[in-house]
C-alpha cells in the first residue's frame, strides 16, 4: 500500500511541477498555450538523449547518440533546451497573433512537434521513442529505498520550484505579467513591454516543462510520442481552473484533485466484468464533467489568486511598518 | 532636418491612412509646457487617432512628433509612456482582478525595477523600492478620494470611480505630459467637476496635458488654448473666444450648438 501511494505521489509531485510551469504562461501571462506538452516532451527527450548510453542488449553499438552523461547534465540540457525552444516559438506565436490564434498556433506546432519526433529515428528512436532512461544511482540502492528517494527528489523540486514562483509572483515582474494579462493594452500605455515579458514568462514556462518532463522521463524511464499529445494539455488545465489560475498553491490542490486522486479512486472500485474499458474512459469523463462545472459555478477556482491589499489600517497599535501582500 | 521643437510637445503634419480612408491628413499642434490644450472637432475628425499616434498605438504615415526635444513619431507605446508621454482611454481601461491600489502601484515606472532577475537578488533593495511606490500610491489614493475602496478589485469600481483611478495611475507614472481621449465619457455632471479638479491637481504637480473633449463648456473651463480638426486636418486654434468668432470653426463643427454661448 505505502509503496503504491509513494508511486501515486511521485508522479503527482511530477504533474504540479509541469502544472506550475503552465500556469505560468496561462494563469500569469494569460496566454491560452496548447503546445505546452510538446515542452514537456523537448525536455524529456534532450535529457533522455543526453543520459542514454548504449542499447540495452546490444554489444558494440550505441543507442541514439550514446551521450551517456549524469542525471545533472542531462536536467541542465532538459532546461536549456526547453527554453530555447520556448523563446523561438515564442518569439513567432507571441509576436503579432493574440487569445484565439495564439492558441490556434501553439496547436499547430504541438501537432508539428509530435509528427517530427514520430519521424525523427536517429535523435528521438521514432514512434518507439525512448527507453531504459537510467535512474541516478539506481544501481546502487534498493528499489523501495530508492523510490522513496525518488519521491524525496521530486518533491525537493517541487518545493524548488513553488519557492522560486513564488518570488516571482511577489516581484514587480510578476506584478507587471498581471497587468498585461489583464489588459494588455493599458499595460503598453504604463510602458510595459509587452512581448518581451510575455516571452520571458513563456520561457519560464519552459524552463518548468523542461525540468518537469526530464523527470517524468526519468521516473517512467520511457519516453515515447505516445506519452504526449496536445490532450494532456487540456489535463492540466483542467486542474489550473479547478485549483485557481495564477495561484500556484491552487495549482497544486487542482493536480492532487483532478489528476491524482480522481483517476486513483477508480482503481478501489469493483472490477465489472466485459467492460475492462470503463473505468478508464470514465476518468476523462468525469474529469472535463469537473473542468465544466467550475467554469460554470467557480471561475476562479477552489483557491483564487490572492488578491494585493494594503494592510495600513492595522498599523495603528504600534505594530512595526506594515506592507501590503497577496492575502 | 528642422531645428530642435522649443515646446514641450510639437506635432508636425501628422498624416495617417487606413486602406482608403484619410484618418488624419495634416494636423500640427503645439502644447506649451504646463499648459492644458483641447482638441476638439467633430466624430471622425481623426481626434482619438492623433492620441493614437502621438501615443505610439500607431504608427504615423507621415509627420514629426516631437516630445522634451526628440523625435517620437513611430516608437512603440511603451517606450513613448517610458519618456513620460501617458495617454487615457475613452473607456477606461483599468486592470480589473487586480486591487485598486494594486493598480496604482503597478502603473509606475519601474525603471528596470521589473527585470526578472531582480525577483532574486538584492531582494532588500527591491523590498525598499516597493515599499516606497505603497507609501506613494497611498498618497495618491488618498488625493483623489480612492482610499476607501483601495483594497477593492478595480473591475467593482464604478465608471466615475474608474476615471479617478486612471488619474492616480497617471499621476503615479510621473508623466510629464498626459494625453487624455475624451475624461467625461459616461460620467455625470457632479463627476466632471471631480475630473476638472483632477487635471488641475495633475497640472499643479507639474504635468501638461492635450485632451479630447465634446462638452465646450467644460473644455472653456479645462483649457488654456484648443485646437479644431475637421476632416483628419487641424483648421483652427485659439481660445474658446476666438474660436466662436472663427467662420471655419462654426462650419465645421460650432454651428447651432454656441447659439447661446453664454450659457
Amino acid at each position: 500500500m505505502i509503496d503504491y501511494l509513494v508511486s501515486v505521489l511521485t508522479i503527482g509531485a511530477i504533474g504540479c511541477i509541469i502544472a506550475l510551469g503552465l500556469n505560468v504562461r496561462w494563469g500569469w501571462a494569460g496566454d491560452f498555450d496548447l503546445s505546452y506538452y510538446a515542452f514537456v516532451a523537448t525536455g524529456a527527450y534532450l535529457g533522455g538523449v543526453m543520459v542514454l548510453g548504449r542499447a540495452p542488449g546490444v554489444l558494440d553499438e550505441t543507442w541514439i547518440l550514446g551521450l551517456n552523461q549524469n542525471f545533472v547534465i542531462g536536467l541542465i540540457v532538459a532546461i536549456v533546451g526547453s527554453i530555447a525552444v520556448s523563446a523561438v516559438i515564442g518569439a513567432i506565436a507571441l509576436r503579432r497573433v493574440r487569445s484565439d490564434y495564439f492558441a490556434i498556433v501553439t496547436l499547430a506546432f504541438a501537432l508539428i512537434a509530435v509528427a517530427f519526433v514520430s519521424q525523427q529515428n536517429a535523435l528521438f528512436n521514432g514512434s518507439n521513442g525512448l527507453f531504459g532512461i537510467p535512474q541516478p544511482l539506481a544501481d546502487s540502492i534498493d528499489p523501495t529505498t530508492y523510490s522513496y528517494l525518488f519521491f524525496g527528489l521530486c518533491l525537493a523540486f517541487l518545493a524548488a520550484t513553488y519557492l522560486v514562483l513564488e518570488w516571482i509572483f511577489r516581484s514587480p515582474f510578476g506584478r507587471t505579467l498581471r497587468t498585461i494579462r489583464e489588459d494588455e493594452v493599458a499595460a503598453a500605455a504604463f510602458g510595459k513591454n509587452v512581448i518581451a515579458f510575455k516571452l520571458k514568462a513563456f520561457m519560464i514556462g519552459g524552463a518548468i516543462a523542461g525540468a518537469g518532463g526530464f523527470l517524468f522521463a526519468t521516473y517512467l524511464t520511457a519516453w515515447s510520442p505516445g506519452t504526449w499529445s496536445p490532450f494532456e494539455a487540456i489535463l492540466l488545465y483542467t486542474a489550473i481552473f479547478l485549483g485557481g489560475q495564477g495561484n500556484s498553491r491552487g495549482v497544486i490542490v487542482g493536480v492532487l484533485v483532478a489528476l491524482v486522486a480522481l483517476p486513483e479512486a477508480t482503481r478501489f472500485l469493483p472490477v465489472i466484468p466485459n467492460h475492462p474499458n470503463l473505468y478508464p474512459e470514465l476518468h476523462n469523463f468525469v474529469q472535463m464533467l469537473l473542468l465544466l462545472a467550475i467554469l460554470r459555478w467557480r471561475p476562479q477556482g477552489l483557491i483564487p489568486e490572492p488578491l494585493f491589499t494594503d494592510l495600513l489600517a492595522r498599523r495603528s497599535e504600534g505594530k512595526p511598518e506594515s506592507v501590503g501582500s497577496h492575502g | 532636418m528642422a531645428e530642435a521643437a522649443p515646446q514641450l510637445l510639437e506635432v508636425r503634419g501628422l498624416a495617417k491612412s487606413y486602406g482608403g480612408v484619410h484618418a488624419v491628413v495634416s494636423c500640427d499642434l503645439t502644447v506649451a509646457e504646463g499648459s492644458v490644450v483641447g482638441l476638439i472637432g467633430p466624430n471622425g475628425a481623426g481626434k482619438s487617432t492623433v492620441i493614437d499616434l502621438i501615443s505610439g498605438f500607431q504608427s504615423p504615415d507621415a509627420g514629426t512628433i516631437w516630445f522634451n526635444g526628440r523625435q517620437i513619431q513611430g516608437w512603440p507605446a511603451h517606450r513613448v509612456s517610458d519618456v513620460g508621454l501617458i495617454r487615457s482611454f475613452q473607456t477606461p481601461r483599468e486592470w480589473k482582478a487586480l486591487t485598486v491600489i494594486e493598480n496604482v502601484i503597478a502603473a509606475a515606472r519601474h525603471e528596470g525595477q521589473d527585470a526578472l532577475w531582480r525577483a532574486f537578488f538584492n531582494r532588500g533593495a527591491l523590498a525598499a523600492f516597493q515599499e516606497a511606490d505603497l507609501v506613494r500610491a497611498r498618497t495618491l489614493l488618498e488625493q483623489f478620494g480612492l482610499t476607501d475602496i483601495r483594497n477593492e478589485r478595480a473591475g467593482n469600481l464604478s465608471g466615475g470611480q474608474k476615471r479617478l483611478l486612471a488619474f492616480a495611475q497617471i499621476a503615479m507614472a510621473g508623466a510629464k505630459v498626459i494625453l487624455l481621449d475624451e475624461p467625461l465619457a459616461g460620467i455625470n455632471p457632479v463627476m466632471q467637476d471631480h475630473v476638472l479638479a483632477a487635471i488641475q491637481m495633475l497640472r499643479d504637480s507639474g504635468c501638461t496635458c492635450l485632451l479630447i473633449e465634446h462638452n465646450l463648456h467644460w473644455i472653456e473651463r479645462a483649457c488654456d488654448h484648443i485646437y479644431v480638426m475637421a476632416l483628419g486636418r487641424t483648421i483652427a486654434s485659439g481660445t474658446m473666444a476666438q474660436l466662436r468668432e472663427d467662420t471655419q470653426v462654426i462650419d465645421a463643427y460650432l454651428g447651432e450648438v454656441e447659439v447661446a454661448p453664454n450659457v
